[in-house]
Parts: C-alpha cells; structure tokens; sequence
C-alpha cells in the first residue's frame, strides 16, 4: 500500500515538473525556407540563383539566316512551331520560374525592412528587379501579351489569370530598369563576380525598348550607359572571344564559365573540324553570313571590284576571316582546305601530311557549305571537348550600335555620332584609330535610309554567332524574306568536279546578288544547276510571335492562343 | 492517388504530387479446367480470360503525359491525339482543308478540325482545341489457357496466353524514316507509301505518308491514324519429357530419371511490324526464344 503512494507521488510529481514544447521547429542546421533572408549572405545566395544559365537563354543562330545545319531545318525555320514545340515551353517555364523567385526576393525583402539598412535593401532589391524585368522583356519579346504579376501566386489564383497587354508589361519593365539602375553599382570592383551593375540595366533597357520602337528611351538609356566611361572596346576582335578572355573591359552583362567548377558550354565537337576530332562543321555559318561581309572599300560583294569569287575571303571586312575560317590557313593544328582535290593537308603537331577528312571527297559529312565558324574556338575547345568562353549576354559595342540605331531612327543623324557609334566599332576590327579614314572604309553622310542599311549590316559582321541575328531579324521585320529562301551549298562531289572545279569556277560559281537590306540571293545560281539546295526554308508571318505553351491553354480557360496558331 | 496534375506554369514552380483523384475499375474473370483420362492417356485443360476498365472520376485537374492524358471522365492513361482523315491526295484537297503548318504537302497526313477557341470549328489544326479522347491504351481480354498430355512415360505440356484486344501505337522507331537525318527507312514503307512516283491508284492504296524528314512534325504527331489493334496470341511454352521406366533408374540405384525439351516464346501471332514484340516497348530488347534441353535426375 505504501508503495503505492509513493508510486503514485511519483508518477504527479513527475507531470507537474513536465511542460508543453511547440514542435513546431525549423531545422538548425539547414536552410529553411521559413527563416532564409535573415542575413546578407543568404540573400547574396538567393540573388546569385537568378543568374543561372537556363534563366538567361539566348536566341539560337539555327533559327537565322546566318547559320546551316547540314540539310536540317529548326521548327522555326521550316514553318513548324506550335504550342507543344518544346523551345517554347521550355523558355515559357523558365523564364517564369526565374520571375517567382526574384518576386520571392522581393517579398522577403519587404518583410526584412528592419534587418538591413535602406541602402542594401534597395541594392537587392534593384537586383531582384533587374532580373525580373529581364524575364519579362523576354516573354513579351517572344510571346506577346502574356500573364503578369509581381507578387507569389497561390493556386486558386493562378487559374484565374488571363494575358495583360505587352505594352503595359513594357511600361512596367521600364520602371524596373529605372529602379535598379538608381540604386546598382557602376562596378563591383575586380573581382570574378558580374552581378548586374549600372551599365547593364541601362543597356538591357535599351534593348527591349529598341525592339518596341521607342526610339528616345532606347537613346536615352543607351547614352546613359554610355555616360558611365566604364566600358571600352576591346583591342583585338578575334581574341577578346576566346575562353581566355575573362572579365573584359567590353563586356557589359555576362555570365562566367569555368572548367574547373565544371561549369562549360556543352560539347564543342559540332563545331570542330572533323581533322580536329570534330563533327566537321555539323553546324556551319551559311554562305548568305559569308557574302554579307563587305570588301575593305564598304561596298557589298555585287558592287564591289575588290571581291572575286574564287577567292572569296580576300579584301573582306577583316571579321569575315575572324569569324569563319578562311581555306588554305592553319586551323587547330591542321591546314583547312575543303576543296575536293585536296586530299592529303599537313598535320602541323607531326609535319607529315595527313587524309584530309575535311573535304567532302573523302568524308561525305564534312562541311556542306565548305564553311567552319571560327570564332571564339581554339585549342581550348578542342583538348577536352568543353570550352570555357564567357557568355557574352550584352558587349559594349552593342550599346554602341543601339544608340547608332535609335539616333538614326529619330532622325537625328550626324558624323560625330556616326564616329562615335558605327565608325567606332569598324575601326576596332580594323585595328586602325577611328580618325584615321583613309585605313577603313568610314561611314559618312546623313541619307537616313542609306544609314539605317550600313548599321544593319555593321551588326551582322559584328555580332555573327554571337545569338543576336535572330531578334535583328524579326525586329526589322526581315525574317518573312530571308527566311523564305532556301539554304544552299555546294553540290556533290561528281557534280562538283564537273560543273564548278573543271570549269575554273571554284569556290562561288557566280557573285550573288546583295539586295537592299545586305542579303545575298542564291536562287539563279541554283536555277542554273551551279549550287545544291541543301534544305528548303518556311516561314509563316504568324512567328513573329511564339505561340503560348499548348497545357496552359488547356488548363486555364483565360488564356488564348495567339493567332495563327 | 498521388497525381502530378498540371498547374500553370506561370506560378514558377513544378507539378507537385497531389492526393486526388477517383477511379472507378471494374472487372470480371473466369477460370475453367478439366481433367480425365481416356484409357492410358492423361489429360488436364484449363483456359481463364479477365477484363477490366478504369475509369477517372472527379481528379480535381489534369495529369497531361504527352500522347495520354488522365482526366474526369476518360479511361485512366487514355489515348489522346487529333483525329485524321487519311492521306492528302489532291492539291485542290490540301488547299482547302486546314493544315498543321506550312510546310504541309500532298501525301502527309490529313488532320480533322474539331473545334476552336469558341467552340466551333475556326479553320486550323491546333493542339489546344482539335485533340480529343481516342480510346483506352490498357489491354482488354486478357487470356490464357493450358493443356497438359501423359501418356505412359511421355508427358507434353503447352502454354498459351494473350491479349484479346488493347489499342496500341505505331512507334516513332517502327515507322519513322530518315530518323536524326541520316536513319534510313523502315521496310514496312516500301511500296506502302504514298510517293511522288507513284500512280495515282497506287497513292489512294498508299497505308504510310510520304516520306519526309521535314515534316516529320506533323505526320508523326498523335492522332488515330497510328493507333492499331496489339492483340496476340503467345505460345509461351512447349514442354515435351519422357520419364526413364522404374526398372531401368533402380537398376543405376536412381529413383527416378526424365529427360525433356523445352521452349519458350517461339511464336507470337500479332499485327506489329517485323521485329517488334507485343509486350516490350518500342526501344527495348525483345522477347527471345530459348530452347532448352534438360536430364532430371532423382536419387
């Protein structure tokens, strides 16, 4: 009996010294997203999740007219593209992914306002900003009117939302970019780190308001950003893109890559000449880029006396031989020369001369227009198949030609902005001072329709294989033309011997006519049976506009596909 | 069940894993067998056949995967795809009728326009408004029977199982010429597709589309043209053996000896292509016949 009592003492006493714990814990040693964006280090990390590759995709060279593929076609160039096409999908969610975080950021940041002083809480936020301006511009840019929104949307929401008009976006994005190009840095200092700075929301504003016709505000920006004197041009062309360049004075807005941290562009054997271990230009510039180049005197291949088209690479705007490999020069150890006769080429490493698997008398699959890209590549491309080189996002002569080209839509044309702009960027590729007119062809004069046509073609010998073609093309509303013709390359080997070697006609059989705006017509040589079509191109006008992702369709009654889809 | 239906993709994150949904099955199956013995031969039969269909009920969403879909109303994976109309033969039909896309020619695939953003027909073929249920991908009638023989020491078994009906499709690999654009074409195209170079009468008997590489977007996409009947009829074993007389084992102190062949999967009736098994998946390695020749020994 006593046993029991003290037993049952015990057992009181016991609940009595016991208490109520919440369990409702975050974990001590992990991130939560309960607690994170308590300190600047996880917002730092949370800001450098926004520069991820796959936030920041680039408008493929295949879906322009500078680039071939063999005797393939892309979605877009062959007329295909719908609503299940995975690009657009792919580019819709991430892109949108990218905008619910920095609207995270935003909100978190809202909620911290007590934790950081106002100073770095407007720099993140300036930040977060930039980069969902960024995702919006190129929603809009490629979709059209799409769904916005600027907070975290919960489910019953969601599938309420129908498209706000892209001008209204744009207005909005504009106001973003003010932001953030308040409060931002102009620099972060030397280090490897390239956050958004000053100079690149101002460019980036520039770009999408250049795609929407407002000339001033692209002016403005673009001046702005001009304004800052932090950038310059880089010395040397063909070396300021290879993947040892890191960091240059030119680049305005990019995102590093590195081999050691295994972070590369994918694998290069496409572009590598097969002698090399490559793929022999599986994907190769067109020949319409190759006859865009003007001759050393800036007139067009059709009108000038300096070019021949056997031998096409001479007395070329220097960036035609920095961006596609010229015949008959060493290239990555081994002497490029596709010309079906030339079946043995010296291996430079060994001396001793080597099957040229590079000409398409020995290996069908090497390159069908005869073409290599060649810029950016070098031996770092070619030791482990994965390259390093920066991507270049936005380079100051971007800014440079985009206030050319907002002055010369407003109208307001003259030599000073014309040397500062166009003849600067030329000059650079010539490797020549900008007042030295007598070394480079300079552009002169104030005919606005003559101007807009020398700018255009400066950024298509400036930018080639740089990702920029295909939004210059739909922007001047070009692509309905150039990508309505069909590509073209040489003919096969018998052919080929019969019809152009024999005759004395290698390399171009004829000069191509250049029409108004810079690009070269195939079609009467191939009428004539002196070229091959390699593939036939279709371009409906309704893609201009990428159609809306087909299950978004489906699942939300709101939404409507664009038209012509 | 746990079902990643399909949110908008605009909210920035994944398809989460939700648990929802109903499904109705409803099934039957049946077994029969019998054995006797006719004087000194043995016999056993037995046959079985089931069936079964799910239905979705109310799913609280969508769980679209590409050619199937799962949603209220639809068989649980259904197919889901346009609806085709045969082969463009003419170019006064192919100017008239609504295409995929431009690149559309006479000898591809001709898809029906079912509806539109409001409701009605609106003169394109879209993947929002033109794609409909198309039956059932999981099989029907399953059955399977079993027949067993002795006759003094020989005995002889066979195993035979099948799908009596299942709606299944003509992969990408099976019919698909100049895939990656260097793959060459499938046998089964010769002489069966619609071709430039061929009469008129031939191209109207044509069964495939025109061969293209191009437009491989559009004639390959899913629709009822490639559904096909995947039935089959499997004779999964045959065993023949012969058990040693008593006499002769006890004679070598062994209980009991039997030797035997036996072979497994070496004949399937269906109406897939050449070379592709009815149970493995398009690019996977098929079934294979095996042959086995056995000594059973008992001490």
């Amino acid at each position: 009996m006593k046993n029991k009592i003290l037993q049952l003492l015990f057992l009181t006493g016991f609940i009595f010294f016991s208490s109520c714990t919440d369990l409702n814990l975050n974990p001590l040693s992990e991130g939560s997203s309960e607690t994170w964006y308590s300190n600047e280090s996880e917002v730092t990390m949370a800001l450098n999740d926004l520069y991820r590759e796959v936030f920041w995709p680039r408008d493929a060279d295949d879906w322009s007219d500078d680039w071939t593929q063999r005797d393939q076609t892309t979605a877009i160039t062959n007329g295909t593209l719908n609503g299940e096409d995975g690009t657009i999908n792919t580019w819709w969610t991430n892109s949108y992914k990218c905008i619910a975080r920095a609207n995270t950021i935003l909100l978190n940041l809202e909620k911290s306002k007590d934790k950081f002083p106002q100073a770095i809480l407007d720099k993140y936020a300036g930040e977060a900003r930039f980069v969902r301006a960024a995702q919006y511009a190129l929603l809009i840019s490629h979709y059209g009117d799409v769904v916005y929104f600027t907070g975290v949307l919960n489910l019953e929401e969601s599938f309420t939302l129908a498209k706000t008009d892209q001008k209204t976006i744009l207005k909005a994005i504009y106001d973003d970019y003010d932001f953030a190009a308040s409060k931002l840095p102009t620099t972060y200092g030397s280090t490897q780190n390239l956050h958004a700075t000053k100079g690149a929301v101002l460019a980036m504003k520039a770009r999408i308001a250049l795609f929407y016709k407002d000339f001033a505000i692209a002016r403005d920006a673009a001046k702005a950003c001009m304004d800052l004197n932090a950038y310059d041009l880089f010395a040397d062309y063909s070396t300021l893109f290879l993947s040892k360049t890191k960091n240059p004075k030119e680049l305005v807005f990019g995102l590093p890559r590195s081999a050691v941290l295994l972070v590369t562009i994918g694998d290069t054997k496409n572009w590598i000449s097969r002698l090399s271990g490559g793929w022999g230009a599986a994907v190769a510039p067109s020949w319409e880029l190759l006859c865009s180049y003007l001759c050393t005197d800036g007139l067009p291949i059709d009108e000038s006396p300096l070019f021949n088209p056997r031998l096409p690479f001479k007395n070329r705007d220097p960036r035609c031989t920095a961006t596609i490999v010229e015949f008959q020069t060493p290239w990555l150890g081994f002497m490029y020369q596709p010309h079906p006769d030339s079946l043995k080429v010296t291996n430079f490493k060994t001396g001793v001369k080597v099957t040229n698997n590079d000409t398409r008398s020995n290996a069908a699959f090497a390159s069908f227009t005869a073409l290599m890209w060649k810029k950016g590549i070098d031996e770092d491309w070619t030791d482990d198949y994965k390259a390093e080189n920066e991507i270049f996002l936005m380079r100051y002569a971007d800014v440079l030609l985009m206030y050319a080209e907002a002055k010369i839509e407003l109208n307001e044309i003259d030599q000073a902005m014309l040397d500062a702009t166009i003849n600067r960027v030329r000059a650079r590729a010539y490797k020549v001072a900008v007042t030295d007119k007598t070394k480079y062809p300079a552009v002169e004069g104030t005919d606005q329709t003559k101007l807009r046509k020398a700018l255009r073609i400066e950024r298509r010998m400036e930018f080639a294989f740089e990702n920029r073609r295909y939004e210059d093309i739909i922007r001047w509303k070009l692509a309905e033309k150039v990508l309505n013709r069909n590509i073209y390359g040489m003919l096969d080997v018998a052919d080929l011997r019969l019809k152009v070697i024999k005759p004395g006609l290698w390399f171009f059989p004829q000069t191509p006519e250049i029409d108004d705006d810079g690009a070269a017509i195939f079609e009467p040589i191939y009428n004539a049976g002196l070229i091959k079509r390699l593939a036939i191109r279709n371009y409906p006008v309704k893609q201009y506009v990428w159609p809306i992702p087909s299950k978004e369709i489906l699942i939300n009654s709101n939404l409507k596909q664009n038209s012509g889809y | 069940m746990l079902l990643a239906l399909e949110i908008p993709d605009y909210i920035g994150f994944d398809n989460p894993d939700q648990n929802t949904g109903k499904m109705n099955t409803k099934g039957w199956e049946t077994e029969i067998g019998w054995n006797d013995k006719i004087g000194e031969l043995g016999y056993s039969v037995s046959a079985n056949i089931s069936d079964f269909k799910s239905v979705m009920g109310d799913l609280g969403g969508t769980e679209f995967l590409g050619d199937q879909i799962k949603k209220k109303g639809s068989e649980f994976n259904e197919w889901y795809g346009y609806v085709s109309d045969g082969l463009f033969q003419t170019d006064a039909d192919l100017a008239a009728s609504p295409k995929f896309n431009t690149a559309v020619k006479v000898g591809d695939v001709k898809y029906l326009d079912i509806s539109g953003p409001n409701g009605v027909p609106d003169g394109k073929i879209s993947p929002e408004y033109d794609r409909k249920l198309l039956g059932g991908s999981l099989p029907r009638y399953m059955y399977g029977a079993n027949i067993k023989l002795d006759y003094r020491n020989f005995d002889f078994s066979m195993i035979l199982q099948g799908v009596g009906k299942v709606t299944t499709r003509l992969e990408g690999l099976m019919i698909q010429p100049l895939m990656e654009n260097w793959g060459s074409v499938p046998k089964i195209l010769d002489g069966t597709s619609w071709s430039k170079y061929n009469t008129e009468a031939q191209n109207l008997a044509a069964k495939y589309p025109r061969l293209t590489q191009n437009n491989r977007g559009s004639n390959y996409l899913m629709s009822d043209y490639w559904l096909f009947d995947g039935a089959y009829l499997r004779l999964k074993n045959i065993t023949f053996g012969y058990n040693l007389p008593q006499v002769w084992a006890q004679k070598v102190s062994l209980q009991k000896v039997r030797v035997y062949a036996s072979a497994s999967d070496i004949l399937t009736f269906n109406k897939y292509p050449k070379g592709w098994d009815p149970e493995v998946s398009s690019s996977g390695y098929p079934i294979t016949a095996s042959y086995v020749f056995g000594l059973s020994v008992t001490f």
